[in-house]
């Protein structure tokens, strides 16, 4: 430098220079980004992120007839012989079934039971303690809406060889879309929660198990739309609590505090006062690793009016447990015709993500979503990963290590209300791409 | 250099340094959001866009607000957020209106805890305005503060007494507390003063009907489902409709006043939809819908044509212009609509079904049957389908070929009272009594507790095959469940004589005459003055060893008997002396 005389020209390009890198430096995108993904050595993480090339997909079960109404999924090895099946509930046929996996890989349907109303939602129990999973089957009547008191709670016996009688638990009720065991008092047995949407009118209630097949209602909540209702102890303090899901003239989660000795407070955790908000689905789960169960949900119902479509409002958040009945609102972002959320650990980091699918979208249009990933860096972050366009009207999605291999594979269902039905389903097995 | 070029430097490097950084302070101002077309809007609004675009870019408080509303009407929320952002930068700040709108897009959003702040704001300077205070309530019970949000719409209820979204409000709140006559009060109290509340008495409905009261419940149901709750008002919102190119948007904003029976707010609606997109299907369907829902067929029938000559989906408009001409009394043309629809799209189940409504009100039994037939291939457990192709089966005297189909709706609707009945009737008649009791005993079981008119005729339906069924298990020497029969009878109906008789009998029969004189017993209570009836308990009581008993029911027919009753009074004679066997011989 000491041999370069400063003339006005190389000044002034001097005091650019240090101005432009000043600028620079200052300017928000030059600063030093977040850290790369990576969390340490017990993480690992695959090469490829999550993707439209990511997993295959085969349809599994019977081949649809007419457009497809599934309502439910649930995976489980009913038979216990070590391989997962998949229930499935089919509103169109009226029925429940069984895709029974009866060698690895390979999947035969049948059904189990007799006729179910509109059948809705799936669970498994072993509810009177003979060794073998009753099914429990919430039974809406009918799908569309009626304000009709034409729903029950329907058990599928389970006499151990896998045959299976149906028995009502309680019927005369609005629609009944939710239905879970639990032991919510000290009795030892295990009660439930029914969760009736109905449609003017509907409910959420518990029946105390008596013993003997005697089940006895207690009614906790009198507004229709309850779609969810899972039981987890959200305060730690070993008493189980409901959180249900109501989506109809209101937008609302609600935590019915339990004392364990079958005392329920209802409280709205949160909720949108926007009526078209469309919450579609709810599940409990610990997203964010820290002992305490999460509540993620799914906005994305656009069945309600003439003029269908997606909101852009629709999307996926979760609830975070801050303990001590404490929840934070956090949104992962937008997804339209969101449902059925799901936290399972996709692209195997060992952090939770979130799956959803699209029951509702403008499937005229090719590049419309059907299937997503929020693939989770561990740090509160997550990335919207698409992973399907099609097939379509996807309502219903679970997931499990259907292949005993380590690896998440994914089911769908699809509820084939409007049209275009050119790329629709009825189930669908998703297996991680080679 | 010299001192002065020296100075001149210097005095160049600090403009250049100032300058940058005017410039970066400027970059990080709030900026208006950069133009874009927005997808799925209509040129219109791009028109609308770029004029108010160029306006704001002078950089007046009014024209910035214009363009955010513009963004939040058609639902662009990122881009009118930039907006307030920008106005919020300047010297006047946010106005009370300002913050209420970036509550809205909030409150839309689901984003309660920054609405709450907007709304707070808002209520700092305008605290009467109660669509701010129903929302801030609102928003408070959506997040767990139902104590703050009793307080809210306490606030709303000083204001308006009779403010219906607040006395709902309250009411939930009421109910949470389990506080459950406050609530019912103050529902009845709000129903007395806004019928039109329809949320309110859909919530009185289940509250009532959880406390036993059945048939205000049912009354009060039947209220509910007369419209939807009125849109409430909400002055500051409303431009937003007229800045609104968002077709959905409208379309949804229609239907809520539609819904509501608030005419006067839907229809200019959907004059703006046809505005903004002349060639949509959309509004003359909207439109069709809402002259149909008043009675004017005709016109919802040229409607629905225009909306189908507009590329309009047939599977959606095709049932709905079905039904306007079937409420016109167009039953031809609608028949030769939807036989077209169908030949055109032969797998659509919503033509189909219209379809088979048209065959079967124009009577072509021949058409509707073949065409249930197809529908009910497609999806067996439809209930108007299978209960119209029983109607055809059994107006025509196939009962017989109806009953499958009676069968599949008695299996997936369990609160259906007539296929129940059908199908018991046609046990009955096939002399089936045992067949017909299930489906008579589940619909006696739906309809217990209510006035429903079939509830006389499904009782003594029930009541007859009890009877017949006992009757038959008797001549067939099973007494013990004929007796079962007849107690189900009897419970059914406890004045059924025929009942009792058919127990005594049975009873009789297997030697149980303690019990066939207990029976007899509460025969005789129906009738107490019946000589004969207590004669034949005396009797009973006899044969069942208690004699005491048989005495004294003996001695009171002798005194209940007429003077003129000559036979029976010498009947009872040998008795009380004690002739027993001579009486029974005779």
């Amino acid at each position: 430098m000491s041999g370069i005389r400063p003339t006005p020209l190389r000044i002034a390009a001097a005091a650019a220079v240090v101005l432009v890198t000043l600028a620079l430096f200052l300017q928000p995108w030059s600063r030093p980004r977040a850290a790369p993904p990576g969390h340490g050595a017990a993480r690992k993480r695959l090469a490829r992120p999550l993707g439209y090339d990511s997993f295959t997909h085969r349809a599994i079960g019977r081949p649809a007839q007419g457009d497809p109404w599934i309502t439910d999924l649930l995976i489980v090895d009913l038979d216990g012989d070590g391989l997962k099946d998949i229930l499935v509930a089919d509103g169109r046929l009226n029925k429940v079934t069984w895709i029974r996996q009866v060698s690895l890989g390979v999947f035969e349907e049948q059904d189990i039971g007799q006729t179910i109303a509109g059948p809705a939602h799936l669970e498994v129990a072993d509810l009177y303690g003979t060794g073998h999973l009753d099914v429990l089957v919430a039974s809406m009547g009918v799908i569309p809406p009626s304000n009709e008191k034409i729903g029950s709670v329907v058990v599928l016996e389970n006499d151990g060889t896998n045959h299976f009688t149906n028995r009502v638990i309680a019927d005369n009720m609005a629609r009944v879309t939710y239905v879970a065991a639990a032991p919510l008092t000290q009795s030892g047995r295990l009660d439930l929660v029914v969760g009736a949407f109905g449609y003017l009118e509907g409910e959420v209630r518990w029946m105390e198990n008596l013993g003997h097949g005697n089940f006895k209602s207690h009614p906790l909540l009198d507004l229709p739309g309850t779609i969810h209702a899972p039981v987890a102890d959200l305060l730690g303090d070993g008493n189980l609590d409901i959180v249900a899901l109501v989506t109809h003239n209101v937008e609302e989660i609600h935590a019915f505090w339990g004392d364990g000795r079958g005392n329920f407070r209802d409280q709205v955790l949160y909720g949108s006062t926007n009526k078209d908000f469309g919450l579609s689905g709810l599940t409990i789960a610990d997203v964010n690793q820290d002992g305490r169960p999460d509540i993620v949900y799914t906005n994305g119902d656009g069945f309600d009016y003439a003029t269908p479509g997606s909101r852009p409002w629709h999307g996926v958040q979760w609830l975070e447990n801050k303990g001590g009945g404490a929840f934070a609102y956090h949104r992962l972002g937008d997804f339209p015709g969101a449902y059925s959320p799901v936290v399972v650990d996709l692209n195997g980091d060992g952090y939770p993500d979130i799956v959803a699918c699209c029951g509702f979208n403008d499937w005229t249009n090719h590049d419309a979503v059907s299937l997503i990933c929020f693939e989770n860096d561990g740090k509160g972050h997550f990335t919207p990963r698409p992973l399907a366009h099609d097939p379509t009207h996807l309502i219903v999605v679970k997931a499990a290590d259907l292949f005993n291999d380590g690896r998440i594979e994914l089911v769908t269902g699809a509820f084939v209300f409007y049209p275009p039905d050119d790329r629709a389903s009825r189930v669908t097995l998703w297996e991680p791409a080679p | 250099m010299t001192p002065r070029r020296t100075l001149i430097l210097t005095g160049v490097c600090t403009a250049a340094l100032a300058c940058s950084a005017w410039i970066l302070w400027e970059q990080k101002q709030p900026q208006l959001p950069a133009y874009a077309r927005a997808p799925g809007l209509p040129a219109a609004f791009d028109v609308a866009l770029k004029a108010a675009r160029e306006r704001a870019k002078g950089g007046m408080p009014e024209d910035i607000r214009e363009l955010a509303q513009l963004y939040q009407a058609n639902r662009l929320y990122s881009e009118a957020k930039a907006c307030y952002r920008v106005l919020a930068g300047r010297g006047g700040g946010l106005t009370a209106r300002d913050r209420y709108f970036l509550a809205a897009m909030a409150l839309d959003e689901s984003e309660l805890e920054d609405a709450k702040v907007d709304l707070e704001a808002v209520l700092a300077s305008e605290p009467r305005y109660v669509p701010a205070l129903n929302a801030l309530a609102d928003a408070a019970f959506k997040t767990g503060h139902a104590d703050l949000a009793a307080l809210r719409f306490a606030e709303v209820l000083a204001i308006e007494p009779d403010n219906p979204p607040a006395a709902l409000g309250m009411a939930r709140i009421e109910l949470q507390r389990r506080e459950d006559a406050k609530a019912v009060a103050r529902l009845q109290a709000l129903l007395v003063r806004h019928p039109e509340s329809a949320s309110g008495a859909a919530v009185l409905s289940q509250v009532l009907e959880r406390q036993g009261e059945a048939e205000r419940a049912a009354a009060l149901r039947q209220w509910s489902q007369q419209a939807h709750d009125p849109v409430p008002p909400d002055p500051w919102l409303r431009p937003l409709l007229l800045d609104c190119y968002d077709a959905q948007r409208l379309g949804i904003a229609f239907e809520q006043y539609r819904l509501a029976a608030q005419m006067d707010e839907a229809l200019p609606l959907l004059d703006r939809l046809e505005q903004l997109d002349p060639s949509s299907w959309i509004p003359p369907m909207l439109r069709g819908w809402s002259l149909r829902k008043a009675g004017k067929f005709n016109e919802a029938v040229q409607e629905y044509q225009v909306s189908l000559d507009k590329g309009g989906d047939p599977e959606k408009i095709g049932p709905l212009m079905g039904a306007a001409m079937i409420a016109g009394g167009r039953l031809r043309e609608a028949a030769a609509l939807l036989a077209r629809l169908h030949a055109r799209l032969p797998r659509s189940e919503p033509i189909l079904r219209s379809y088979c409504e048209v065959a079967v009100r124009e009577g072509d039994r021949v058409l509707a049957r073949s065409l249930l037939g197809e529908l009910l291939g497609q999806d067996p457990y439809l209930y108007m389908p299978n209960m119209s192709m029983v109607q055809i089966l059994w107006s025509e005297g196939h009962h017989e070929q109806a009953v499958p189909y009676l069968q599949r709706v008695a299996k997936v609707f369990p609160a259906d009272v007539d296929a129940r009945g059908l199908l018991a009737q046609y046990f009955l008649e096939q002399s089936d009594p045992v067949s017909a009791i299930g489906p008579l005993e589940q619909a006696r079981a739906v309809l217990k507790g209510t006035a429903d008119k079939r509830r006389e005729r499904i009782s003594e339906m029930l009541r007859t095959a009890y009877l017949v069924a006992g009757s038959l298990e008797a001549s067939r020497g099973r007494f013990s469940q004929a007796v079962d029969f007849a107690e189900k009878a009897i419970a059914v109906d406890p004045s059924e004589t025929r009942a009792y008789a058919l127990a005594v009998n049975a009873l009789k029969r297997t030697g149980d005459f303690r019990r066939a004189a207990d029976i007899m017993e509460r025969m005789v209570a129906l009738s107490p003055g019946v000589p004969e009836a207590r004669m034949s308990l005396g009797d009973l009581a006899y044969q069942g060893g208690d004699h005491e008993r048989a005495s004294r029911e003996w001695k009171r027919a002798l005194e209940l008997a007429p003077a003129g009753a000559s036979q029976l009074r010498s009947a009872l004679g040998l008795r009380l002396s004690g002739r027993m066997d001579e009486a029974l011989l005779k």
